[in-house]
């Protein structure tokens, strides 16, 4: 017989204890590593709906404007190493509106696609002719789409002139198409395509590319490439594309024009930087650059006489040859700047130099609408319509002016009065068309008309003496090319692969919130483990006393139970290692249809990988064999005697010690509770970071105490009769084990701690018109496909806006327009990480407003402590962009607090630093991270308008009056704005799809600590049972003393359920705690769901200990009175 | 007075009824004593339960002052054991994380009046009585075996019982220890005027009791 032959035997003897042992390790590594698993399932489900959607694109080229389809092959031609397929395409923003039903999508994406778009892809298809379009799965369910139905698909209309400027096509930012659906394309054919990762339903159309670039008038032009790399080749497209890249992919146009070479802007205006590479590419040529700021006054008037609609050239007299033009730009701008007028002009406004002029024009203004300003000049010179005064190419193409026939047939984006058009400006238009009519200096014309745009319409550069002007015009090219950064100047190359792979590690690791979510299942399983092991030695008392008494040394018997336990311990581990594949499974089946809420999609699958499970079954044997040794060490200070006894009580001396222990355990945890609770009231801590622990460390307090009183003189005294002195007898006996006694109350406690903690963080109906609430007192909330411009506020501004007849329905709304750079939802509903995130842009008027509440700032002056949002228009000293967002996306998808700095767009040429300056506290906006219009409109001069809105509504006097206006609000808001594909929801909407999550994850966490309450009743069953079988001699000698049968089960569960309710009372004591912020700042919570999991957690351990008991009741006990 | 008329008794087993008692009758007044000896097994212990209302009789009838205790419910049969029978077992089987006082009053608890400081009193006086007042407030652990005997001599005595039933009281004592408390059982049953009903295989101690009885072949001879 040797050591490992009885630790075999002991095994074996011992089966059924040591059974549950090994279920209660197995329960807490299925819990570890299932929770690990379903990490990696997240991240590999996540990885793998990026490969569903990106196809076979490894890499994409987008702009903001639109490009040369030619591109796609140029590139491939240049790199063939690198590239296996190029298929250009049109990706545009669209709302699809259902013929027959009137059902209408909004945010759809429409594909303009020809075959290479599925040769790319390796799906043998034909993209669709004519007017044919393929839906998505999910858009064709939503508009329950059948084919040969009629779709209007209003795709937004691609304009290289800014929309808010003046000659924005204002009227026509969507262009209607009328579509048949031809069938719905599959997901596998790559009918969710998506460049960009995203978990939710897909919404798109895809139809032809020559159909759709001539419907929008932009054949030849894309401003989407696909690039399939060849597999095995790595390397940058970059150089490529920088090699195959022309001025006109980026909005310039170039040609030689009378001898000089023109640089001018598809957008109506030079950008800065081309302004200055132009400048400096002519200087180093030697050539002389002249730049041109052309505008069109609405009126000039000398006196009593005007003329209309004038083109006006701003001119650098220094760079312009001598002569009456020059000087008289040159002339002094006192007190009035000079204008020069063209003959023609000096005639008709009988102007002579030394008259004051008034000039009026247009300007597009913030807020949203064009406003009439006027300027006053001297005219300093006129000259004849000769030379330079003659050039109608001084002034840009102007859709809908430049190509007019006649003045009367103009048809600019802007209110004209064609009944102030003469016969003489007909007669002028005939004649000279689009020459100017007079010419002020360059600096005046850039500063009356300049926008954020650029303030040059075009640069003539003149080539030196002997010099072509086409090798000018060559140089300048290639010279913009090579200094341009293409990427900034709005061609952005994306390795959508692996930008892909990047967003699917998640916004959160999945693996640490179920782990989180299991924590107590795994502290129940661990303790349901240590519980089973500490009664199997208990049970083996006397055996370990024989062993004392035949000479084993007590390290030797320490060392035979522990080889015991830790084969127990592996064995848990292989078989938790099995169950938490199962546990994972479990978990993502209710991802998929219960929690689906907390994740919006159903596409999670479980992905079984090693890694999670070796690191599960290597925690799960470390943490059991450091619990069994902790029980093991309840062996020491017993005498042999008292062992031999099988009473398994400690020496007094060991006793005390131990309970010293548990006095220092009780006083070191509610210190430390304490200083928690304090920390956080003080605001030194976050509430998470404060009451939670603080909650947890009195729990342990709670218990240790527990203990101690069941040592302090083991209980209450025996006296008075009935049902009182059964109760009494009955914790005096729970007091005889406390160790098992307060781990059973302890597996209840934490199970109810977590449970009530929890349900306390559930979010209800907020308060959302309160200024302060999750939606700053807004009612409404609103995003369009296509940029708005016009200002809804004034009567106008609805009107231009199309919104007729909406004055009732909108009385007393007021509007407050958020610019919005399309990213990345930062909101708790993506689960892939945001790389590239939504910002928005918010006007002076929203920070003035002072809505939503601060959960924290770094505000530094009273003004900004009175108003936060003030801080996103203080520049940071370190030039890092001042941003607030949502204090719950920031803890749990941006990673970031304030003070923190926050880099998005890592991927593009040009990283945007932010500055968290401020969380807003709960909101509608968790979506987006905000920042101020002026850095908005820096960062991102290519986004135009306005894609959200927020609005008040007068409040009503009842919340159902409520609903019901912001009810005839949306419909009106929709219906009038419905060519921008303007979607509206109440906020209280929006707080709730945000709500939902977390309350679904809520769900989630209680859902598995109600797993740990179940592990809870086993336990106190199990104690219970085992007790009673332990102390069937006991209850049959009060039987023979005459108890009655009731009186003994009376007296049984009195004993458990005095554990059982001071487990709760210890979990609700702690949760209290926990909970703490959230009771002061929305009282007790007055919904049935926390009575209703308290009355659940005490039914279920009262059934289960009635049922225990009737178990080890259930036999006759007389028989145990017989010592044979 | 304890009247056992044709008693039988028989076990069920997988292989059919195992007889174990066959029509044993005796009776016994006020301040008489008997003990009932016999080799292991055969049937002295089922008797002494089938008397102390603990194991039903398989016929026959038990009357104590003419009480059937079989003919009551299981309340009252449970009121009729606390209140009338005293038990002696051979393992003292007291409750550990009980007091020797304690354990003295346990059967107290389940009495109409409860724990009072009468019963109080009274079991002190028990206590006193086999010896142990010192060792009131001592655990069972504490005690040796022929103290904790004693204990349960005391508790067995608590309600004044009109019967009391002993089952090999010294089987686990030393001899000294064992003349202890055979000393305290016939004492007490003299002083409290019970009907004493030992159950043993000692000789010594049943030599001090006024009847002896033999079961032999499940019958019981004078």
């Amino acid at each position: 017989m040797t050591i490992g032959a009885l630790v075999r035997r002991s095994l074996r003897h011992h089966a059924r204890t040591n059974a549950a042992v090994v279920a209660g390790v197995a329960c807490a590594v299925a819990v570890l590593a299932g929770a690990l698993l379903v990490g990696g399932s997240v991240r590999g489900s996540l990885r793998a709906l990026v490969d569903q959607r990106l196809g076979r694109a490894d890499v994409v080229i987008t702009a903001q404007t639109f490009f040369r389809d030619a591109l796609a092959d140029d590139i491939r031609k240049t790199a063939p190493d690198l590239v296996d397929a190029a298929a250009p395409a049109i990706a545009a923003n669209a709302v699809v509106t259902h013929e027959s039903s009137r059902r209408r999508a909004s945010k759809v994406v429409v594909y303009g696609i020809d075959d290479r778009f599925f040769a790319l892809h390796d799906v043998n298809r034909s993209a669709p002719e004519g007017r044919d379009i393929l839906l998505s799965p999910g858009l064709a369910a939503e508009l329950g789409v059948a084919d040969d139905d009629a779709l209007i698909v209003r795709v937004e209309r691609p304009s290289d002139i800014p929309l808010e400027s003046l000659h924005g096509r204002r009227d026509e930012g969507g262009r209607s198409l009328r579509t048949r659906a031809a069938g719905v394309l599959p997901a596998e054919d790559l009918g969710e395509f998506a460049p960009s990762p995203s978990q939710g339903p897909v919404r798109a159309v895809f139809m032809n590319l020559a159909r759709l670039q001539s419907d929008l008038g932009i054949d030849g032009r894309v401003n989407l490439v696909l690039f399939r790399r060849t597999p095995g080749a790595a390397g940058p497209l970059l150089t490529a594309l920088e090699a195959s890249a022309r001025p006109e992919d980026l909005g310039l146009k170039t040609s030689v024009l009378g001898g000089v070479a023109l640089i001018e802007s598809e957008a109506g205006l030079l950008t800065e930087e081309v302004a200055t590479h132009v400048n400096d590419i002519a200087a180093e040529a030697g050539a002389t650059a002249m730049p041109v700021m052309a505008y069109l006054a609405n009126e000039m008037r000398v006196g009593d006489r005007a003329t209309p609609y004038s083109l006006i050239a701003s001119l650098d007299p220094a760079t312009l040859p001598e002569g009456s033009l020059r000087e008289g730009l040159r002339a002094p701008a006192h007190p009035y700047p000079p204008i020069v007028l063209n003959e023609w002009a000096a005639r008709d406004l009988g102007a002579k130099p030394g008259d004051r002029l008034r000039m009026e024009f247009y300007r597009w203004l913030d807020e949203g609408r064009l406003g009439i300003e006027s300027a006053e000049f001297v005219v300093s010179a006129v000259v004849p319509i000769a030379g330079l005064a003659a050039d109608r190419d001084l002034a840009p193409d102007y859709p809908g002016i430049s190509d007019s026939t006649d003045l009367s047939d103009w048809d600019p984006p802007f209110p004209i009065d064609l009944g102030r058009v003469r016969q003489v400006d007909e007669d002028y238009w005939d004649a000279y068309r689009t020459t100017p009519k007079a010419f002020i200096p360059l600096e005046h014309g850039q500063r009356f008309w300049g926008s954020r745009y650029g303030s040059l319409t075009s640069i003539r550069v003149a080539p030196a003496a002997g010099e072509d002007p086409g090798d000018v015009l060559a140089s300048l090219q290639a010279g913009l090319m090579l200094r341009l950064d293409l990427q900034a100047a709005g061609l952005q190359l994306i390795d959508v692969r692996q930008q892909g792979e990047d967003a699917a590690q998640g916004a959160a690791d999945f693996g640490q919130y179920f782990l989180g979510f299991s924590f107590f299942l795994l502290i129940s399983a661990l303790l349901l483990a240590a519980l089973f092991f500490r009664l199997g030695i208990e049970q083996r008392m006397r055996e370990i006393g024989l062993l004392q008494a035949l000479g084993f040394p007590a390290r030797t018997i320490r060392r035979l139970f522990l080889a015991e336990g830790l084969t127990l311990a592996v064995a848990g581990s292989l078989a938790g290692a099995a169950l938490a594949v199962g546990y994972a499974a479990f978990v993502l089946y209710g991802l998929r249809t219960w929690w689906s809420g907390a994740v919006n999609t159903t596409a999670l699958s479980l992905h079984v990988s090693p890694t999670p499970l070796v690191t599960g079954v290597l925690a799960g044997i470390i943490t059991a064999a450091i619990v069994i040794i902790l029980s093991l060490r309840g062996l020491r200070g017993l005498s042999t005697r008292t062992v031999l006894g099988g009473v398994g009580s400690a020496a007094p001396a060991a006793a005390r010690t131990a309970s010293r222990r548990t006095v220092t355990l009780a006083i070191v945890s509610a210190t430390g509770a304490t200083a928690l609770v304090a920390a956080g009231f003080a605001r030194v801590l976050p509430d998470a970071a404060a009451f939670f622990p603080a909650g947890m460390l009195l729990l342990i307090a709670a218990l240790a105490a527990f203990r101690l009183s069941l040592n302090a003189g083991r209980g209450p005294a025996l006296s008075g009769g009935g049902s009182g002195a059964l109760s009494r007898l009955g914790v005096r006996n729970a007091a005889w084990r406390p160790g098992r006694s307060v781990l059973s109350a302890a597996l209840v406690a934490s199970a109810v701690f977590m449970i009530v903690s929890v349900d306390a963080f559930r979010k209800g109906g907020d308060d959302a018109l309160e200024p302060d609430g999750g939606a700053g007192g807004f009612a409404i909330i609103g995003e369009s496909a296509l940029p708005m411009v016009h200002d809804l506020n004034s009567v106008d501004g609805r009107e231009a806006a199309g919104l007729f007849g909406a004055d009732d329905a909108l009385e007393g709304a007021r509007f407050y327009p958020l610019r919005l750079r399309p990213g990345d939802d930062a909101s708790c509903l993506n689960l892939y990480k945001p790389r590239r995130p939504r910002v928005v842009g918010v006007t002076e008027a929203f920070v003035e407003a002072n809505r939503f509440n601060f959960a924290s700032s770094s505000a530094k002056s009273d003004a900004e402590r009175a108003n936060p949002w003030r801080m996103l228009m203080r520049p940071q000293a370190d030039g890092a962009i001042p941003a607030i967002a949502d204090a719950t996306s920031l803890q749990y998808v941006l990673h970031a607090g304030v003070g923190d700095e926050l880099i998005i767009d890592e991927d593009s040429a040009r990283p945007i630093r932010l500055r968290i300056v401020g969380a807003i506290a709960h909101t509608v906006l968790q979506g987006e991270i905000l920042i101020g219009e002026p850095a908005f409109l820096q960062l991102f001069p290519d986004q135009q308008g306005f894609r959200m809105l927020l609005a008040d509504l007068p409040r009503a006097p009842d919340a159902e009056a409520m609903m019901e206006r912001i009810r005839i609000a949306t419909a009106a808001l929709e219906e009038g704005l419905v060519d921008a594909g303007l979607d509206v929801e109440s906020t209280n909407d929006r707080l709730a799809v945000y709500n939902r999550v977390e309350n679904t994850y809520l769900s989630t966490f209680q859902t598995l600590g109600a797993l740990g309450l179940l592990l809870g009743t086993v336990g106190l069953a199990t104690v219970l049972a085992r007790n009673v079988l332990e102390r069937r001699r006991e209850l049959a000698l009060l039987r023979a003393v005459g108890y009655a049968q009731s009186q003994v089960s009376r007296l049984v569960l009195s004993e458990h359920l005095m554990l059982l309710v001071a487990g709760i009372v210890a979990g609700v004591l702690a949760a209290a705690v926990a909970i703490l912020p959230a009771l002061i700042d929305r009282g007790m919570p007055g919904g049935w769901t926390l009575p209703a999991w308290l009355a659940v957690i005490f039914a279920a351990g009262a059934i289960a200990t009635i049922l225990a008991g009737r178990f080890a009741l259930g036999r006759p006990l007389v028989g145990e009175l017989r010592s044979e | 007075m304890l009247n056992v008329q044709n008693v039988s008794k028989a076990f069920d087993t997988p292989r059919g009824p195992l007889p174990i008692l066959d029509d044993v009758s005796m009776s016994l007044e006020r301040g008489q004593s008997a003990a009932i000896m016999g080799p292991s097994g055969s049937g002295k212990s089922t008797l002494l339960y089938i008397i102390g209302a603990l194991e039903p009789p398989s016929s026959g009838t038990v009357t104590l002052d003419g009480v059937n205790p079989w003919a009551l419910p299981e309340a009252k049969q449970a009121a009729f054991r606390n209140e009338r029978v005293g038990f002696v077992f051979q393992d003292h089987l007291l409750l550990p994380q009980l007091t020797a006082l304690e354990n003295v009053l346990t059967p107290a608890i389940v009495r109409p009046d409860g724990v009072t400081n009468e019963i109080r009193e009274r079991a002190r006086e028990l206590l006193a009585q086999v010896g142990l007042a010192e060792r009131a407030e001592h655990r069972p652990a504490e005690l040796s075996g022929g103290e904790r005997q004693r204990v349960a001599l005391a508790r067995a005595l608590i309600g004044a019982p009109g019967l009391l039933l002993c089952d090999e009281p010294t089987g686990n004592l030393d001899r000294t220890s064992a003349a202890s408390v055979a000393d305290l059982l016939v004492d007490l049953h003299q002083k409290l005027n019970t009907i004493l009903l030992v159950v043993t295989h000692s000789l010594a101690l049943a030599e001090r009791v006024g009847h002896r009885y033999e079961l032999d072949s499940r019958r019981l001879v004078s």
